[in-house]
C-alpha cells in the first residue's frame, strides 16, 4: 500500500515540475512579445515627434517672417492674427512633447511589469 | 557650368522649408555668403568629393563645416557621414548633425561614426534662428580647422 502512495506523490511532483517548466517558457515568450511591442512604440513615438514637428516649425517660422518682412503692409490686426497662429503652434509643440513624455511614462510602467514577471519566473525556479 | 567655389558651409537638407529657414538664420549673421544647399545624400557626396555634376569644383577643400540632416533621400545621413570619415581628405572635416528630434535613434550611431556636434531644430522660430546662428558662428568663426 505504502509503495503506491509514494509513486502517486512522485507522479504529482513530476506534473508540477512540468507545469512550472511550461509556465517559465510562457513567461519568456510573453516577455519577448512585450519587448517587441515596446520597441515598436518607441519607433512610433520617434516618428510622431519628427514628422509632426517639421510642419509646425515651418508654420511658426513663415508666420514670423511675415511679421518681420511685411511689417509695413500688415496693420495691427494682421500682426495680432499672426501672433495667434504662433501661439497655437507653440501649444501644439507642447502637446507633442507631452505626448512623448506620456509614452515614456508608459514605458517605465511596462518596465516595472516586466520586472514583476521576471521576479515571478525566479520564484517559480526557487 | 556654375562656379561653386569657394563654399564654407554645405547644408544637406531635404525639407525645403527647413532649408530656407536655416539659410535665413545664417544670413542674419552674415554667414550665408558662401553656403551651398543639396537635397539628398548622393548629391552631398558628389559635392564633397567634387564628382558628378560637381566635377568642376576647384576648391575641393574649402568646406569648413557640413550641416547634415539624418533622414535623407537616396543616401542616408549616416552613410554620408561614414563616407566622409572613411576618406583620407575629409576624415577631419567638421560635421554637425541637424535633426528634428531629441529622440532620434540614430544619434548614438552618428557620434560613433565621428559626428562633431548634434543640434535639434526647435519648433519655435526664435529658438531655431538662435540654434542655427550659434552653430554657424561657432564652426565658422570660433572653431579652428586643421589646414
Amino acid at each position: 500500500m505504502s509503495f503506491r502512495d509514494i509513486s502517486e506523490r512522485k507522479e504529482a511532483r513530476e506534473q508540477i515540475e512540468q507545469l512550472n517548466r511550461e509556465l517559465e517558457e510562457r513567461v519568456l515568450e510573453r516577455t519577448e512579445q512585450l519587448s517587441l511591442a515596446i520597441k515598436e512604440l518607441e519607433a512610433f513615438s520617434y516618428s510622431v515627434s519628427h514628422d509632426l514637428r517639421a510642419p509646425l516649425r515651418a508654420i511658426d517660422g513663415y508666420t514670423r517672417i511675415l511679421t518681420e518682412d511685411y511689417r509695413e503692409v500688415l496693420d495691427s490686426e494682421g500682426v495680432r492674427l499672426c501672433g495667434v497662429i504662433r501661439d497655437n503652434t507653440r501649444n501644439m509643440g507642447q502637446l507633442i512633447d507631452d505626448l512623448l513624455s506620456f509614452s515614456r511614462l508608459g514605458r517605465v510602467g511596462r518596465g516595472l511589469w516586466c520586472n514583476l514577471l521576471f521576479l515571478f519566473a525566479g520564484c517559480q525556479k526557487a | 557650368m556654375r562656379n561653386f567655389d569657394p563654399v564654407d558651409i554645405l547644408i544637406v537638407e531635404d525639407n525645403p522649408n527647413d532649408a530656407e529657414l536655416t539659410i535665413r538664420a545664417l544670413k542674419k549673421q552674415n554667414l550665408a555668403n558662401r553656403f551651398f544647399l543639396v537635397e539628398d545624400g548622393a548629391e552631398a557626396l558628389d559635392f564633397i568629393f567634387c564628382r558628378g555634376k560637381f566635377e568642376a569644383r576647384k576648391e575641393c577643400n574649402s568646406l569648413k563645416v557640413i550641416f547634415l540632416d539624418l533622414k535623407l533621400p537616396k543616401v542616408s545621413g549616416l552613410e554620408v557621414l561614414k563616407e566622409i570619415r572613411e576618406n583620407e581628405q575629409t576624415k577631419l572635416l567638421p560635421v554637425v548633425i541637424v535633426t528634428s528630434s531629441k529622440e532620434d535613434p540614430d544619434i548614438k550611431s552618428a557620434y560613433e561614426l565621428g559626428a562633431n556636434s548634434y543640434v535639434v531644430k526647435p519648433v519655435d522660430f526664435e529658438h531655431f534662428i538662435s540654434a542655427v546662428s550659434n552653430t554657424g558662428l561657432y564652426w565658422l568663426l570660433v572653431n579652428e580647422t586643421i589646414k
